[in-house]
């Protein structure tokens, strides 16, 4: 899963230490979200999309062959 | 969380943490009491010095830390923490089992082997002693590689 995080804080001229303060976590989760070494509950999910005023599936990328496996699932 | 709960709870694991150390030192003192008390002491009784100081020093970073996070406003907690923890526990339970298991097989052959003996109180320490070091070990390494 990939992230659009960073792009959009820079959009907002937000921190990762802003962005953890509001979401109310620690800087260090914000960290491993964006470089992906982490996945998020929903709720923090819900959360991070709302601070950076869009959706979830704007914020969060899935990759395309997941989407695929899923797509060859169904 | 509110600033004034989340004092409250910083308070809360202060105390927590002092008193883990007083009951790790008191505890010490009464594995040790024999030794100390007749004044024959072993090598054995040295050694378990050094996991009491480093227990005491991870009690004191750990403290440390808690109290930078709290001046910066940074919750004390949250669910990327407790998942670290959560898997560095595991893994910890993981490898203890198995020192227990090989200690229980090296306790079978001390006649057959004449290998040397441990006393359990000394024994009780290498086994607190490792459990810390492979759970904050984990911890340092799940927090580099992310889970």
């Amino acid at each position: 899963m990939k992230t659009r995080i960073k792009e959009l804080r820079a959009r907002y001229g937000m921190t990762q230490e802003d962005l953890a303060r509001k979401v109310g976590v620690r800087r260090e989760t914000i960290l491993f979200i964006e470089k992906g070494k982490y996945n998020p509950s929903l709720r923090l999910a819900h959360d991070i999309a709302k601070s950076l005023k869009s959706r979830i599936d704007d914020v969060f990328v899935f990759e395309t062959s997941s989407a695929k496996r899923v797509n060859r699932r169904h | 969380m509110s600033s004034k709960k989340s004092t409250m709870n910083a308070r809360r694991i202060k105390v927590g943490i002092i008193s883990m150390a007083a009951m790790a030192i008191i505890l010490w003192l009464i594995l040790m009491s024999k030794e100390i008390m007749t004044g024959t002491l072993s090598a054995n009784f040295f050694i378990t010095v050094i996991p009491l100081i480093g227990i005491l020093a991870l009690l004191a970073a750990f403290v440390k830390r808690r109290e930078t996070s709290l001046k910066n406003g940074m919750p004390l907690t949250d669910e990327l923490s407790g998942a670290i923890d959560n898997k560095a526990g595991r893994y910890t339970v993981t490898v203890t089992m198995w020192f227990l298991l090989a200690s229980a097989l090296y306790q079978m052959f001390i006649e057959e082997f004449a290998l040397p003996n441990i006393l359990l109180r000394h024994f009780i320490w290498l086994v607190f002693f490792l459990m810390m070091l492979v759970f904050v070990g984990f911890k340092w390494y799940l927090s580099r590689k992310g889970i």
